[in-house]
């Protein structure tokens, strides 16, 4: 839905704060990134976005990509996150990851977003602006997203946020609906302690 | 300047969070560019195969008895190509809205088309205006059979930034043109008041005089769900009737029936006849729109037959039921498919027949589905796949001329189908 005016729009903005941002030096920044305060957090990833410039590593999800993912993870315990840039539910839940971000490497998460290819701009921005750019992240890339959705699961309807718990041994449980912060720091309690020292 | 740039941002990232639970992803995902060769050619005419969510109908006046008008969307215009032979040729497409304009075109928005006795096309469609889920509902006509558009006019008398989404039009017994949209006024109202408020409202207008004009901007019903499309149709008196998904308290996402125009209803009193049935009862409570809407088909004795999408505690899948709007009440309800990649259920009711048809992913291909039933929907012939296809797919529709039935699919790879359902079987009156 509004996929052109989507994509403007988040180039509109990221031009708009990028402006802004030149003036601000890098102590404000860094003040900024420890103020709870929402709209200078906003202002704060406009302005990490703007200086990495780098894209995050949005990977195409493609038929075999859940294979590659559990292949990286072989004997590790993640989180598998499906989401979308039209659902309100799944931009209220990334609060809750980018609250335990510290928590997160590059094994133990997936995102992957069940938007189109043309949203990549749009995706790209929700990632910055909840913190969640180094997250492994992938969007829906087939003409025919219901193949994505069976090879992921052919018991799922298609409903956001979808959640798979996977156990090292890859044994997965799915969750239909937002996650509690409570059961995200359980399951990082139980299965990465070590990670949660970081 | 700075401290007022930030805040609308905020604002807008803001405007996109809510404390729902769960969403659905529903229209057309992924990119929906043709694959088909003749409209990788850079000079092709817009056509049905090359544009997105054609809609079509035959004209059965006696001038242009079996002439396929068929309006689709591309390139930010609405387009209306006419076919003589069933749609195997088309001819050059006329521009519906010679300005181009941001057009919905997702599936649960689509251009639609009705034709008056008179040699009149009516054309309707949702214009994307700024802002996120913001547009108008437009509308066009051509007196001269489609040689002439006139400039489209606005329906909503809001112009707010908001959602005035999802139209439908519907000509009811005396020709008088209807149409109804899913529009954001009172939940925006709401807000300003810091009010409450479930699910946006339907509003609708009707012109007695072939779209020249239309009567002011009149609400049906409050808290209808937000962006499921709308179905509409015309009971045994040729009387409109509308099918929704509805906000019940709680969040309860189960669709009510009503006759658009409040004194074409039973009741005795005026709130008796304004206040909408319940068509289905499903429970879903979901806090999120599903992006699914109804299909409509009444027949001879008033019953309302009706094809939906749901993930309710009572049913889940795709459902088949019926609405007798002489008893208000809901009668025969069973499931047609449970599958998770089962959608976009459609119904069609011709005499004691009634039709079935659905999308259902098959592990490699999209197939579309159909099932018959002789006795009104009492028992089923086994489901028959009509088509397949590897890519994308629009939602099926049907396309009737008279006598025979069609179903009509617009796939990526293969363009736009038009296939035969069944014979001649016409309604006994």
């Amino acid at each position: 839905m509004n996929r052109p005016l989507k994509k403007w729009h988040a180039i509109f903005l990221m031009i708009v704060v990028f402006g802004l941002s030149v003036p601000l030096n890098a102590s404000a920044v860094v003040n900024e990134m420890t103020n709870n305060e929402t709209f200078k957090n906003t202002t704060t990833t406009k302005i990490i976005s703007a200086n990495q410039s780098a894209a995050p590593n949005l990977k195409p999800f493609r038929a075999n990509s859940l294979n590659q993912i559990t292949a990286k993870r072989a004997g590790h315990a993640f989180i598998m996150v499906l989401w979308s840039i039209d659902c309100p539910p799944c931009l209220k839940e990334f609060e809750y990851y980018q609250a335990l971000k510290a928590q997160f490497t590059n094994t133990n998460i997936v995102l992957i977003s069940t938007d189109s290819p043309d949203d990549s701009a749009l995706i790209e921005q929700v990632l910055f602006d909840h913190q969640l750019q180094t997250i492994d992240s992938w969007i829906f890339s087939d003409s025919l997203p219901e193949r994505l959705r069976y090879k992921i699961d052919p018991n799922w309807y298609g409903e956001l946020p979808r959640t798979y718990f996977y156990d090292a041994d890859h044994q997965r449980k799915a969750h239909s609906g937002m996650v509690t912060q409570t059961q995200l720091q359980q399951w990082l309690q139980k299965h990465t302690p070590l990670v949660s020292l970081k | 300047m700075k401290q007022n740039l930030l805040i609308l941002i905020t604002a807008i990232l803001f405007s996109l969070q809510s404390n729902a639970a769960m969403n659905m992803k529903g229209g057309h995902t992924g990119s929906q560019k043709s694959l088909v060769p003749a409209c990788r050619d850079a000079n092709a005419l817009p056509s049905p195969h090359c544009g997105r969510v054609p809609t079509a109908v035959y004209s059965q006046t006696a001038q242009r008895n079996g002439m396929l008008y068929v309006v689709f969307s591309q390139n930010s215009h609405i387009y209306l190509a006419t076919s003589t032979d069933q749609g195997a040729n088309y001819g050059a497409p006329i521009a519906v809205n010679r300005t181009p304009e941001l057009i919905y075109d997702d599936g649960e928005n689509r251009p639609k088309i009705v034709l008056g006795k008179n040699q009149e096309i009516y054309v309707s469609w949702t214009h994307k205006t700024n802002g996120r889920y913001s547009g108008d509902v437009r509308f066009a006509r051509s007196l001269d059979a489609g040689l002439t558009f006139e400039t489209p006019v606005t329906i909503n008398a809001d112009r707010a930034l908001i959602s005035h989404r999802f139209d439908a039009m519907k000509l009811d017994d005396q020709g008088h043109l209807y149409i109804v949209w899913i529009d954001k006024r009172d939940k925006a109202k709401a807000e300003t008041l810091e009010q409450a408020y479930d699910g946006s409202s339907l509003y609708y207008v009707v012109s007695k005089d072939s779209g020249a004009s239309f009567i002011e901007n009149t609400k049906r019903v409050d808290n209808s769900c937000e962006c499921c499309r709308i179905a509409i149709n015309t009971d045994n008196q040729g009387k409109v009737v509308t099918l929704w998904r509805h906000v019940y308290p709680g969040n309860i996402r189960d669709h009510a029936i009503a006759y658009l125009d409040p004194s074409s209803a039973n009741g005795q009193t005026e709130l008796e006849r304004k206040t909408p049935m319940r068509a289905t009862n499903d429970q879903w409570q979901i806090e999120g729109c599903p992006h699914h809407g109804p299909d409509l088909a009444m027949d001879t004795q008033n019953i309302a037959h009706m094809a939906w999408f749901t993930q309710g505690e009572t049913h889940k899948g795709l459902m088949y039921g019926q609405f007798d709007l002489t008893q208000n009440k809901i009668g025969l309800t069973s499931s047609i498919d449970s599958s998770p990649s089962a959608s976009r259920p459609q119904v069609y009711v011709q005499g004691e027949s009634v039709y079935l048809m659905w999308k259902r992913f098959e592990g490699e291909v999209m197939a579309l589905l159909i099932r018959r039933s002789n006795d009104g929907g009492k028992t089923w012939s086994a489901d028959e796949a009509i088509a397949t296809t590897l890519n994308g797919s629009d939602h099926p529709d049907w396309l009737s001329d008279g006598s025979a039935l069609f179903a009509t699919w617009h796939t990526q790879s293969e363009g736009y189908q038009i296939i035969k359902v069944a014979p001649a079987m016409k309604a006994a009156e």
